[in-house]
């Protein structure tokens, strides 16, 4: 009972975000007229570049939104990390280099980032 | 009732331990029949790695010990982890291949990237952050393929002179690792181990720079 009251628990809100991509800047980029090259122009190289087949190929820009940041404190000892989620941008491009979609996700927790990947892919298909 | 309880709560507690010491430790691990099917459905392929070693222009046995990553770390990553590098302990066939270096791990078709790392001398957290700063080996498995050799990776060390006697590795000359071809070893292994697994195919790791490129099939 001791040892429970002396422990302490925080958690911080901390809505701070690093190399997000804004929807100011994707909005210059149009599916079916901006190219490879429009993008790399204005986003830079890409940490992903994920084929899918021979034909296609998605650029991947992550980044991450830090939720909140926690400690525990206890006697003499304490630990603390943050929460945050998985953010990427993924464009789309066909055969020709055209840009065929645009899409921003959240990786949940409970999914690989295959899973994420596949997902926002399918979801703009439907 | 009660008096079951009580004797299985400790009986619980130290199997919990003893499976708990033991997982760090080496088992000669050959594929289940769980594994058999994921190989046998093209999900999965074994792919066949061997690591030499060498101190001071000497041989090195590098796994020479009982816990499995204790002379090399490795780290994995690939479509499902979205590029990003993830601890792996690797799966050996033999304690005969052991010696000679040789390891499995069971992939999906695509790009995977290895990064290797000496023997862990100081904390945990900057060991695991090393393997993001270590050089990536590109490895390309190909789809319905049942056994890939991917290479060997031929490592020059920097000796570590142990406290009671006898060396370990201290660092990697990481710009001296090269990647070599034992296929006609690797074929041995394949015949001997897993016969039934068809086909077999060398397809030799690279070492990537620049943004890392994932690969999957286009599904129909």
């Amino acid at each position: 009972m001791v040892v429970l009251y002396l422990t302490a628990c925080i958690v911080i809100p901390t809505p701070w975000t690093k190399d997000e991509i804004s929807k100011e800047d994707i909005s210059v980029i149009t599916p079916g007229l901006s190219i490879k090259d429009d993008v790399l122009k204005k986003f830079d190289e890409p940490d992903v570049i994920w084929e899918i087949g021979d034909k296609e190929r998605v650029f991947v820009y992550k980044w991450e939104r830090l939720r909140a940041v926690w400690a525990i404190a206890g006697g003499y000892s304490a630990t603390g990390g943050g929460i945050s989620t998985d953010e990427a941008l993924l464009i789309l491009f066909d055969e020709t280099d055209h840009v065929k979609m645009i899409k921003k996700g959240t990786k949940s927790g409970f999914e690989s980032y295959g899973d994420f990947l596949n997902r926002c892919l399918n979801e703009n298909k439907e | 009732m009660a008096r079951k309880a009580r004797r299985f709560v400790p009986l619980a507690t130290h199997y919990l331990i003893l499976v708990t010491l033991l997982s760090g430790c080496v088992t000669m691990n050959l594929p289940s029949a769980k594994d058999y099917e994921l190989i046998y459905s093209g999900k999965r392929s074994i792919v066949l790695l061997r690591i030499s070693c060498e101190i001071d222009g000497k041989p090195y046995e590098v796994f020479r010990h009982f816990v499995g990553d204790d002379d090399i770390g490795f780290a994995l990553g690939g479509f499902e982890t979205g590029g990003e590098l993830l601890r792996k302990i690797p799966k050996f066939i033999s304690s005969e291949t052991r010696k000679d270096g040789w390891l499995y791990f069971l992939l999906e078709p695509g790009y995977h990237y290895l990064a290797v790392q000496p023997p862990r001398w100081g904390d945990v957290w900057s060991y695991e952050n090393s393997f993001k700063s270590a050089p990536l080996w590109r490895l390309d498995i190909p789809p319905q393929t049942g056994i890939v050799y991917a290479g060997t990776l031929h490592i020059p060390g920097i000796r570590q002179k142990m406290l009671f006697g006898g060396i370990s590795i201290k660092s990697f000359i990481t710009d001296s690792i090269v990647v070599r071809n034992d296929e006609e070893a690797a074929r041995k292994i394949a015949g001997d181990f897993f016969p039934e697994l068809q086909p077999f195919k060398t397809v030799l790791m690279v070492k990537h720079e620049g943004p890392i490129i994932l690969k999957t099939p286009k599904k129909e």
